[in-house]
């Protein structure tokens, strides 16, 4: 079936990005694949409207987020409130690399619309417009808050050793 | 930190995470299980919606023997509380109630129905009333052996009724919150203009469903004003 060969192309090219922002979104490696495997199902129920989308992957993120945000809205009812839903306890994905740790710690730092605009635009790398569409916010405001994100990442104690080589390693 | 270094950071932590091979088969076996439950769903919705008209063409035939009074507009009762209370008196969840939205509620074109929505259609329904969300629970309009419709039961605290109903809270079978692509539609503190009539049969609220395809909408006083009747 020419849908189910479409389908299952894209879903193994974007396959380890989704899992991968998901985890860089601050989900730990299971529920990072259980968000992109959610998202990608959804992609599959509505298959012909992603493929007639002017921009295909602003809109799977889009989907990937509304997931990600549905996610936690299902944890919060099932936990006592809190002012901030705090980073889960996840394995320890990154063994003993150091640097990987230190950058998960500066990313649980940002509030988490910075958080998303910073994985979007460095890591899925999505351009200023598809970003906005993805988050429904306007394109300024992605400006203003990647801004902010990297003023942030910039002066974070996590990151001091890694700030004067992250741009030549 | 310039582009590139920002890129750089989020690789580091990026390339440290295991990925397994894309599930394809279990994607597509649940994407087409999802898939089927929304055809279901549209079938269904349009019985639901057929089976209320009838009944109210039924009520008709009956107000017209002088023995029905399912689909009768009984006369608006007053407010039970202003509606601005209610509206304010509800944001109990982290859910953002939707405030600054009107019109239909969307529903992702995954619903046939069998009549447009109009102010004078509003008014062929067994109820209609504007209401805040206070609790959202399991459907209680299914019945066993005549399709499961994917409803939530949702509890109102009524600030007007328009037609169908008195009291200061109503319970009505809704289809959820959340669609397919993951919009939250609405949520617990929602201000909400409903209409719809009994899956059933029976009198205005008996296994209420409130419909689709614009008879549930989000409040706003100029839509309020065309249905007071």
């Amino acid at each position: 079936m020419e849908r189910d060969e479409d389908f299952s192309a894209y879903a193994s090219a974007r396959w380890p990005a989704l899992v991968r922002s998901a985890v860089l979104l601050g989900c730990a490696v299971q529920d990072a694949e259980d968000l992109a495997q959610t998202a990608l199902m959804r992609c599959y129920v509505s298959w012909a409207r992603v493929v007639q989308a002017d921009d295909r992957d602003s809109y799977v993120y889009r989907i990937l987020l509304n997931a990600y945000h549905d996610s936690r809205r299902r944890r919060w009812w099932g936990e006592k409130p809190a002012a901030d839903v705090p980073e889960r306890a996840t394995a320890d994905v990154t063994g003993s690399v150091d640097a990987a740790d230190a950058v998960r710690r500066a990313l649980g730092g940002l509030s988490r619309v910075n958080r998303e605009v910073v994985v979007l635009r460095y890591y899925a790398h999505l351009s200023d417009r598809q970003i906005a569409e993805a988050l429904g916010i306007a394109h300024g405001t992605v400006k203003s808050r990647a801004a902010r994100a990297l003023t942030q990442l910039a002066a974070d104690a996590n990151l001091a050793d890694l700030n004067g080589g992250a741009g030549h390693a | 930190m310039n582009d590139e270094e920002a890129s750089h950071l989020l690789e580091r932590l990026a390339d440290h995470v295991p990925v397994r091979p894309v599930p394809t088969e279990t994607l597509l076996r649940q994407g087409r299980a999802a898939r089927r439950r929304r055809r279901r769903l549209s079938v269904f919705a349009a019985t639901a919606a057929v089976a209320v008209v009838l009944g109210g063409g039924a009520a008709a035939q009956g107000l017209r023997s002088g023995s029905g009074d399912v689909g009768q507009a009984p006369p608006a009762t007053p407010s039970t509380a202003p509606p601005g209370t209610a509206a304010t008196s509800a944001t109990a969840t982290p859910d953002k109630p939707a405030t600054d939205r009107t019109g239909a509620l969307p529903e992702g074109g995954m619903i046939d129905c069998v009549e447009g929505y109009s102010p004078d259609a509003v008014a062929r329904r067994a109820f209609a009333f504007d209401g805040v969300v206070v609790a959202i629970g399991p459907a209680r309009s299914n019945r066993p052996g005549m399709g499961q419709l994917d409803l939530v039961a949702v509890t109102f605290t009524v600030g007007e009724w328009f037609a169908g109903g008195s009291g200061p809270s109503v319970t009505v079978d809704m289809y959820p919150a959340v669609d397919i692509e993951g919009e939250v539609a609405w949520a617990i503190g929602s201000r909400l203009l409903v209409s719809g009539g009994p899956r059933w049969g029976g009198a205005p609220l008996d296994a209420a469903i409130a419909w689709p395809c614009g008879f549930t909408r989000y409040y706003d006083p100029e839509t309020a004003k065309s249905w007071r009747r």
